[in-house]
């Protein structure tokens, strides 16, 4: 038995705990975020008009909130706020381990809330002003942060992706059947079967489509 | 020139064995020194390839004696950048580390350890955050607490400061220095972060 | 210093996620309902069963207001009867996705509540370590085929969590092995 888990809380839950285990960045969930937001703070409000009343009325109860009531919601909220607080940590830390790659692949970089995109933009401006102040003393063609040796459509080499091929400890929230592995692949071999409540661990990478798809979450 | 490698390699190895989250004293001398040695290893490049051009060769065409010298040369700075590169950024991971663990002001002591680059790389990073958390243009929440999940229960404080008056969920606190409290935990956690109190 | 450096899951964070399981409780008190953003328990009425998150509960324990009905799967016969199984069968029994938690949870706030508590708090200790064993032996039957996804099912939250940091970079390896 578990909580309802249509309400937005519990969604933020899955939401951050995917975060928390994916190894890419995933899609802000902006609707979502700013929901809770706003509840957490219609709430807020509610506990603390509630314990204004009951201070004002010498620790009485009033305001139609009593003591346990506030202590609950109160509680409620800690977590609340914790959970919003590591789910915006988290993806802030991504973006800093992967910051160039996430600047500059267009696809990775719409799935940034705008608050995180001038976060990632200004922190690579950053980066690449302090790494500069050592690497410009080095020699010509050899000064660039991306690039072990500056070569004109070479590849950047030196840019930090994340590992899409890590393994991924993930549950089955519905009935797939036969789950083709790799589209590339088409060999019968090379599928496995997903039935509902399952736990597999498994290269993130197979799975990338099907968490986007909310048929699975990381956990 | 010592042996090739041998200062960068140096730099990295001090790091990797100092104490996780602390910042020794910025290896400016040697960070010089690896420089330098790169400038030498290039100008070395540019001597051999020039002896070639004089000979009227082509660089295609080089002996493999002078490719491979070229070669080594080039190496050898790939691997200097590297490792000033790995020195560089493990420093720069302990300053960010600092501005989630103490706040936007950074301690006497360790600012005296850092280079001038990094203590502006520390501001700058503090004012992006604090740009981020902001209510105008960002999230409007401290993100820097909470690192644990809650938990509900007090703990014993102490006030390290004459702080004043603050009003907790129990009603209002007088937190003068080194008087003790029974505080909530989630209440005091800032006031902790910030300085003001010690857990006991 | 710093717990921010590394992204994973923590053990607290496994704790605090098991902490929203609904357990039963029987208040000694009467309150409307609570409207919480993750739910609306109550009306609660003294000696009338109520349901609510662990969390929850653990606060009206703390204070005194009720007893926690330990849930059906927490007592001795139900647990013995799943470590004799667990020895003998190859796959794991299905026990709760947070029952390490649970139970240590119980155990610790909620003793009064149970018969036997200690004697609980061993069996779901051994039944952890069986487990464990036979997590140890599967890993050691590991084979190519790992890499198209290794089935656990009824793993639990606290075992995937112990085992990430080992299995995971493992089968990485292999991954990079076969590449």
């Amino acid at each position: 038995m578990t909580q309802p888990d249509d309400t937005d809380v519990a969604k933020l839950k899955r939401a951050w705990m995917n975060e928390k285990c994916a190894p890419e960045i995933l899609q802000f969930q902006a609707d979502l975020v700013a929901r809770v937001t706003e509840q957490v703070e219609h709430q807020e409000a509610t506990v603390s008009s509630a314990r204004a009343a009951a201070a004002a009325a010498g620790g009485a109860a009033s305001g139609g909130l009593d003591d346990l009531t506030a202590h609950i919601m109160h509680a409620e909220l800690n977590r609340v706020r914790f959970m919003l607080r590591s789910y915006y940590r988290t993806r802030l830390h991504k973006i800093e381990a992967h910051v160039v790659h996430v600047v500059k692949e267009t696809e990775v970089y719409e799935k940034l809330s705008p608050q995180e995109q001038e976060y990632a933009k200004d922190y690579a401006n950053l980066i690449e002003g302090h790494f500069g102040s050592v690497l410009k003393d080095l020699p010509d063609r050899y000064t660039s942060m991306l690039q072990q040796i500056e070569e004109e459509d070479g590849p950047f080499d030196m840019v930090a992706e994340p590992n899409l091929d890590k393994h991924v400890f993930c549950r089955i929230k519905e009935d797939r059947g036969d789950f083709l592995l790799d589209p590339n692949d088409p060999d019968p071999a090379n599928t496995v079967e997903l039935n509902k409540g399952d736990i597999y661990l498994i290269r993130y990478r197979f799975i990338k489509g099907l968490l986007e798809e909310d048929a699975l979450e990381l956990i | 020139m010592s042996r090739f490698g041998e200062k960068s390699a140096a730099l990295v190895r001090d790091l990797s064995q100092s104490e996780r989250g602390t910042i020794p004293q910025f290896a400016d001398e040697t960070v010089r020194g690896v420089l330098d040695e790169c400038q030498e290893h290039h100008r070395s490049i540019l001597r051999l390839i020039d002896d070639i051009k004089e000979r009227g060769t082509s660089l295609e065409a080089a002996a493999p004696a002078d490719a491979a010298s070229i070669l080594v040369h080039h190496q050898a700075v790939l691997r200097n950048k590297r490792a000033l590169l790995v020195y560089m950024n493990e420093r720069m991971r302990r300053v960010r580390d600092l501005r989630w663990e103490v706040g936007a002001g950074l301690p006497d002591l360790v600012a005296e350890s850092l280079s001038h680059a990094e203590r502006t790389f520390f501001t700058e990073y503090s004012a992006l955050l604090n740009k981020y958390q902001g209510r105008r243009h960002g999230v409007g929440l401290n993100v820097t607490l909470d690192k644990s999940p809650p938990e509900d229960h007090k703990v014993e404080v102490r006030a390290l400061e004459d702080y004043g008056e603050i009003v907790t969920r129990d009603g209002s606190v007088e937190l003068t220095r080194n008087s003790v409290h029974l505080m909530w935990r989630d209440e005091c956690q800032p006031l902790i972060q910030e300085g003001v109190l010690e857990q006991l | 210093m710093s717990t921010r450096s590394s992204s994973d899951l923590t053990h607290q964070e496994v704790n605090f996620s098991a902490e929203d399981e609904v357990v039963l409780v029987v208040p000694n008190f009467s309150l409307q309902q609570v409207h919480l953003l993750g739910g609306t328990y109550g009306p609660f009425r003294p000696q009338i069963q109520a349901a609510v998150p662990l969390w929850f509960a653990t606060i009206l324990k703390k204070q005194g207001k009720c007893c926690i009905i330990p849930p059906m799967w927490l007592n001795v016969n139900a647990l013995r009867t799943v470590i004799e199984t667990e020895r003998v069968d190859d796959v794991f029994q299905g026990l709760p996705f947070h029952y390490i938690e649970l139970a240590a949870e119980l155990c610790k706030h909620a003793r009064d509540d149970m018969i036997d508590w200690s004697r609980l708090y061993d069996l779901v200790d051994t039944i952890r370590s069986v487990r464990h064993v036979k997590i140890q032996s599967g890993l050691r039957g590991l084979n190519a085929d790992a890499l198209k996804g290794v089935k656990l099912r009824h793993l639990s939250a606290i075992e995937v969590n112990v085992l990430r940091p080992f299995m995971s970079s493992v089968v990485d390896h292999f991954l990079n092995c076969f590449k």
